[in-house]
């Protein structure tokens, strides 16, 4: 897929980022901050779906991924094991963990390249280049109106259509295990005296 | 040299940077000076209430109050704990203030440029930005490298989360008749109907506005960072300018949900007689929104800092209580109800016309008796409902019960407290 | 560190983690120097215990060295919301033991101040305890109302907190010209004034969540604890030392004894809004009826009263405050042994709290309407 002119410029720049943040993620010394990485991983790929045009999508990524999962994952850090980590730290690079990364990254790398010399999903395309600094005696890009009205998000209509209609079934299965879970937590983390000021 | 001119001269980037940029750096100063003001207001306010004067010695009624703060808070010592994250504690009041100033981006304050974008998620992107500054009050808690301080920070942003779902679930009600996630066309959708979605949704409103409240850690809802209170606030170990972050991000949080609550549900920027303006003066025009807009936020703002002053404080798990209990479930009726109403409005009695155009399809009302159908099913049958339904859920609650008012036993008490006729 | 022994605990069930919480002596709603040690289940108090003691200073020993006329300025630093309460119970237990009349008009005029008294101390309890629980309001418009009473203590005492011109046998100063003014302007002004305070508190939701259930003292408990004041009688018992034993001229005013009925926080404050508008009544009509005549006794030049002992107690704004005097024949006491309320109130304390949470302790706290003075002597 060729990308050119400014979404290349930010694609690059954020793809970068969430490549560098998650592995200041894995390499983290705090479990804490390494919560912080995955945030921002997290966020860098919300960026990486606007690119794609699933604004929707990309909403509810950071609303329910950094603002919902991050969160608990930094409460049951913070909560169960404070200390853990600077009292006792655990020894990232052995020998072996370092033999085995550099065996999975030469690995994915292989798959990578030899995806994109045979494209079979037909990735590559040749679409309008747009040069960033246009060419001296250029005719001036387009520029696209400025919407002050604000269009619906096709994104959402289209999330919003098909979930209720299409995707119904998963839609209200991950609703019964959401509450399936709700439900387990509740009771196992309610102590007996709670049960009994309860009834 | 001619490189950087056209670089710096793209049609693309004048549109899409500088523009934006001269918008925002407007915007911002105007903020922060706003926010910093926003500060003495509440003094005067709270002093008003409270039958005193407030700051008046700082310049001319005190008016020069923030900037004597603002240097003092720049002069004080910075403070950071000897063990802990110092990098987490430093980043800590960053990340609350970014997230709160983020969300000006997509506020319309006013017709035109006033407006620094408009994302056809707009809504969307501004609870997401919001969820995440939580995640500022968490990490300032635990970087204090102490059990209260982290304790406050865990309830305050359990609560905060708690009050979220609340506050999203109360404005998807008013986007069922808007159609749209962009707060432009939230705006445009209230102007085009002549009405308000206060009249079409109160029990969304008044659900936001208290959510709201709760979002900030604001009276009655500050109990995790009150002083009377035996776990300190999360902020105990900031001093100085950190501190006024955490401060600038509280106060700067409260703008957005009184702008958020005024776009939503108060019609943003428009109203009614303005309107003729727009052809002949559009700056005129534009001004006039802003200030529409302003006055409309400061009311909301005043009444923020009037619950504050008024009311006692709600106790933790009364307060997940009510948000729980009572707040997201009347959200979820409300949204089922209205659903109702609108399916109801548009299929049976045919009140809707919805047409095209550069907004798309819209929920359009012609005429009074459209609009009297969805008002009156508001207040009439939405009020009700609701009511209803968080009775039978809350019947056992203790909080419910509550209407023991008992008299003490006085035997019999003069009619008048004037016993002897005169005093 | 010293730690009491906090109680046994519910031995054997999985999952409880409990923890001890100190709230020191230095913290905004403890009231004074109070430190309490709080036995906690999660959020719920298991045990509690206070530590008393830090604003001692030996006020008893002290006056076992002075003579009768000096003793009488440590009193209004004991309970220091309430100084003239004080003072009017050391004052009557010399007087009853030494056998001192005192003036009708003296009598009069001494009601009507620690009436006005009782009416500042609960104005102070009124903004201090709806200020812990958070309305902060209340708390400058309670002192608002108390600055007008003060500023009559001023202009008769000629101090505001240490109202030391009480004197055995009658009063030091007679009333000012304009007193009876000042005094019938505030009454004017105050049942308006109470009345906004009702309207905030009375009916608010938050408030009677916060209050009501909190902290049941049941009548027997409260009995069993040796109670006294607005505890007891929110707890529903009917004991005002004013109409057992009545003193001064509490006998010849008509007025009523507010009680409570259930015994928590939220009867004890209706209790003391109530008092508040007696304390009215009752200073209106002792304006009233105030009579003409001197103001001091017969009292003899050295105050050297029979040797004997005598308990005499008044009920001050915070409870039954009682003064045991042993006197050996000299003019100087030989034991001086004061009843305070506040710290025998503070007992109950433990009993209210137990299942209660944190935040309940703080109510808690406003509601037995302690001063660390009078608690720590």
């Amino acid at each position: 897929m060729e990308l050119a002119g400014t979404e290349a410029v930010f694609f690059y720049i954020l793809a970068l980022f969430t490549l560098v943040m998650a592995i200041a993620l894995v390499t983290a010394p705090t479990a804490v901050r390494g919560a912080l990485y995955l945030m921002a991983t997290l966020i860098g790929v919300a960026g990486l779906f606007l690119l794609l045009h699933a604004e929707f999508v990309a909403g509810a990524q950071i609303l329910i991924y950094v603002g919902g999962v991050v969160v608990l994952f930094i409460f049951v850090i913070m909560l169960v094991n404070i200390r853990a980590e600077i009292n006792e730290p655990f020894r990232t690079y052995t020998r072996q963990r370092r033999l085995a990364a550099v065996v999975v990254i030469v690995m994915v790398l292989g798959v990578w390249y030899f995806g994109i010399q045979q494209d079979p999903f037909h990735l590559v395309r040749q679409g309008p280049v747009v040069a960033l600094i246009p060419p001296p005696g250029a005719p001036p890009p387009p520029v696209e109106e400025p919407t002050l009205g604000g269009r619906i998000s096709e994104d959402t209509q289209e999330v919003g259509s098909v979930l209720y209609t299409k995707a119904a079934l998963p839609f209200e299965i991950a609703s019964v295990l959401l509450l399936v879970a709700i439900v387990g937590s509740v009771v196992l983390a309610r102590t007996r005296r709670q049960e009994e000021t309860f009834d | 040299m001619e490189l950087v001119e056209r670089i710096i001269s793209n049609p693309v980037m004048m549109e899409y940077v500088w523009k934006p940029l001269v918008v925002i750096l407007i915007l911002l100063f105007i903020v922060l000076t706003l926010v910093a003001y926003l500060v003495y207001a509440e003094r005067k306010v709270s002093a008003f209430i409270q039958a005193r004067l407030g700051p008046m010695r700082v310049g001319p009624y005190g008016l020069l109050q923030p900037l004597a703060d603002l240097i003092k808070l720049l002069l004080k010592e910075d403070l950071i704990p000897a063990e802990g994250d110092r990098a987490i504690f430093k980043f800590a009041p960053i990340m609350s203030v970014v997230c709160a100033l983020v969300v000006l981006a997509v506020i319309p304050f006013g017709w035109g440029v006033a407006t620094i974008t408009d994302i056809n998620i707009g809504l969307l992107f501004i609870l997401s930005v919001s969820s995440v500054g939580i995640l500022g009050i968490i990490l300032g808690g635990w970087a204090s490298n102490s059990k209260y301080p982290l304790l406050g920070a865990l309830r305050s942003s359990a609560q905060m989360v708690s009050y979220e779902v609340a506050m999203a679930l109360a404005l998807v009600g008013p986007l069922m008749f808007a159609k749209s996630l962009s707060m432009t066309a939230i705006v445009e959708a209230q102007r085009a109907d002549h009405i308000w979605y206060l009249l079409y949704q109160p029990v969304a409103f008044l659900i936001f506005l208290v959510a709201g409240v709760a979002e900030t850690n604001r009276t009655p809802f500050d109990l995790p960072e009150a002083e009377a209170e035996l776990v300190a606030g999360f902020h105990t170990e900031y001093s100085g300018f950190r501190w006024s972050l955490y401060f600038l991000a509280e106060y700067t949080n409260m703008l957005i949900s009184s702008a958020i609550a005024v776009t939503v549900f108060l019609g943003g920027w428009s109203f009614p007689l303005l309107d003729r303006l727009r052809p002949e003066h559009p700056g005129l025009f534009t001004l006039l929104s802003i200030l529409v807009f302003a006055v409309k936020v400061f009311v909301l703002i005043y009444i923020f800092m009037w619950f504050r002053w008024t009311f006692p404080r709600y106790r933790y798990d009364q307060l997940m209580d009510l948000g729980w209990k009572w707040m997201i479930p009347a959200t979820l009726a409300n949204i089922l109800i209205t659903g109702a109403i609108i399916m109801i409005g548009q299929e049976t009695l045919g009140l809707t016309k919805v047409t095209g155009g550069e907004y798309g399809e819209r929920l359009v009302v012609p005429g009074l008796a459209g609009k009297a159908y969805f008002i009156g099913m508001a207040w009439l049958v939405l009020v009700p409902l609701t009511w209803i339904i968080l009775a039978i859920i809350n019947r056992r609650s203790y909080d419910f019960n509550l209407r023991a008012q008992r008299q003490i036993r006085l035997p019999e008490r003069p009619a008048t407290d004037d016993v002897f006729g005169k005093v | 560190m010293y730690q009491r022994d906090l109680g046994a605990t519910e031995k054997g069930s999985p999952g409880i983690r409990e923890m001890v919480l100190n709230m020191g002596p230095q913290h905004p709603a403890t009231h004074g120097v109070l430190r309490i040690i709080l036995k906690l289940d999660g959020e719920t108090v298991v045990d509690l215990d206070c530590d008393i003691g830090y604003l001692h200073r030996g006020v008893e020993k002290i006056c076992e060295n002075r003579p009768y006329t000096h003793i009488e300025p440590y009193f209004d630093r004991l309970d220091y919301v309430a100084g003239v309460s004080n003072n009017l119970a050391y004052i009557e237990a010399v007087e009853k033991l030494a056998g001192i009349e005192v003036p009708p008009r003296a009598q009069y005029i001494r009601v009507i101040l620690t009436e006005l008294q009782r009416i500042a101390s609960h104005l102070l309890w009124l903004g201090t305890h709806a200020m812990d629980i958070g309305a902060v309001t209340i708390f400058l418009y309670a002192f608002r109302e108390r600055e007008e009473v003060l500023n009559i203590f001023e202009n008769y005492f000629g101090a505001r907190l240490t109202t030391n011109a009480l004197r055995i046998g009658g009063l030091f100063y007679d009333t000012y010209p304009g007193f009876e003014e000042q005094v019938r302007a505030f009454c004017r002004i105050f049942p308006e004034r109470l009345n906004e305070y009702e309207t905030i508190l009375n009916e608010n939701r938050i408030w009677l969540g916060r209050t009501v259930g909190v902290g049941v003292l049941t009548a027997e408990e409260a009995k069993d604890l040796s109670v006294t004041g607005p505890v007891l009688r929110g707890s529903g018992v009917k004991w005002d030392i004013r109409k057992a034993f009545p003193y001064e001229v509490y006998d010849e005013l008509d007025w009523e004894v507010p009680v409570g009925e259930n015994g928590d926080t939220y009867d004890r404050y209706l209790v003391r809004m109530e008092e508040m508008r007696q304390s009215r009544h009752i200073i209106l009509q002792a304006l009233d009826r105030l009579p003409q005549g001197p103001i001091l006794g017969k009292v003899p030049k050295m105050i050297r009263p029979p040797a004997g002992e005598v308990y005499h107690s008044i009920e001050s704004p915070k409870g039954e405050l009682g003064v045991y005097l042993v006197s050996n024949g000299t003019s100087f006491p030989e034991r001086l042994r004061i009843r305070p309320p506040s710290q025998i109130n503070l007992q109950a304390l433990r009993k209210m709290a137990i299942g209660h949470m944190v935040a309940d302790v703080i109510a808690l706290i406003g509601s037995i309407d302690i001063v660390l003075g009078e608690v720590d002597r």
